[in-house]
């Protein structure tokens, strides 16, 4: 890779999957700091979509089937969603079903959805992928931290 | 992302119309008791609304409800009595959440911009990056 390209896939990629996390994710911290909870769904929602964004995407780059990335991406988000849904409704029910949990898991499953279509070729190389999946890891951790300090 | 502020906004009751009879008041506890409890009152007709601390401070048990759709008001009828009109607001979550909430739409947008003006998003297959 040419030292223009890595830079380009550095840009495209810090504009698609790091800022916003990090925009969003300040705000919650600042604003909600009574209510990490809020900041903890937003990135796991983030985190557990854009990892397996990231596989699915990269899997289908592998079997030369780029042409459906969009479609799985889009399945890939609305199931992570649901999937957010029903473990708020089953294993984090604890009061009761929290909508407001629900609506931040779910906007960091959309952000994290368009932002893998926006990182686009660049986050389908075998390293870039891996970056990708690194800091999936890395925000997830960080929604674990603070959905149950 | 509207929803999120609207559900925060409906525990204040403000954009409620109520005429109804609380049944039942309960208090239940999140991760962090004291921190994120649920303030919760049952009503006559079955149903159950999730409500700010002082709107469920300022009610008890049997009293009857009833304000119209965004009316910053509830009066209180108690045992028959008219217990009084208490002022109701918006909680200061709701304002910060609709602040979050503006900021995720603005990175929304432009990450629709972003995937709207990348070459051959969805038609043509994507460049891939050697690595």
């Amino acid at each position: 890779m040419t030292r223009s390209a890595l830079q380009s896939a550095a840009i495209r990629l810090t504009s698609a999957v790091v800022l916003p996390p990090v925009i969003v994710g300040t705000a919650y911290f600042c604003l909600f700091s009574h209510r990490s909870d809020y900041l903890g769904h937003f990135l796991a929602g983030y985190a557990g979509t854009l990892g397996v964004a990231t596989v699915v995407s990269t899997a289908l780059v592998q079997m030369r089937v780029e042409r459906f990335i969009g479609w799985a991406v889009l399945c890939v988000t609305v199931a992570c969603i649901a999937l957010g849904g029903f473990l708020e409704n089953t294993v984090y029910r604890i009061a009761k079903w929290d909508e407001v949990d629900f609506c931040n898991q779910s906007l960091g499953a959309v952000l994290a959805g368009l932002g893998s279509l926006a990182a686009g070729g660049y986050g389908r190389g075998t390293l870039a992928a891996l970056v990708m999946i690194l800091w999936a890891v890395v925000l997830m951790i960080g929604g674990y931290h603070f959905a149950f300090r | 992302m509207a929803w999120n502020v609207w559900v925060i906004a409906t525990r204040s009751t403000i954009p409620l119309s109520l005429d109804e009879q609380v049944i039942d008041r309960e208090i239940r506890h999140e991760k962090h008791p004291g921190e994120d409890d649920v303030f919760l009152l049952a009503f006559d007709s079955g149903r159950v609304l999730q409500v700010d601390e002082a709107v469920y401070r300022a009610v008890a048990q049997s009293d009857r409800l009833q304000k119209a759709t965004f009316a910053e008001t509830l009066t209180i009828d108690r045992a028959g009595e008219n217990e009084g009109v208490i002022a109701l607001s918006y909680s200061p979550d709701m304002m910060r959440m609709a602040m979050v909430m503006c900021l995720a739409g603005i990175s929304v947008v432009l990450l629709v911009l972003l995937v709207a003006f990348r070459e051959g998003a969805f038609i043509q297959p994507s460049q891939q990056v050697e690595s």
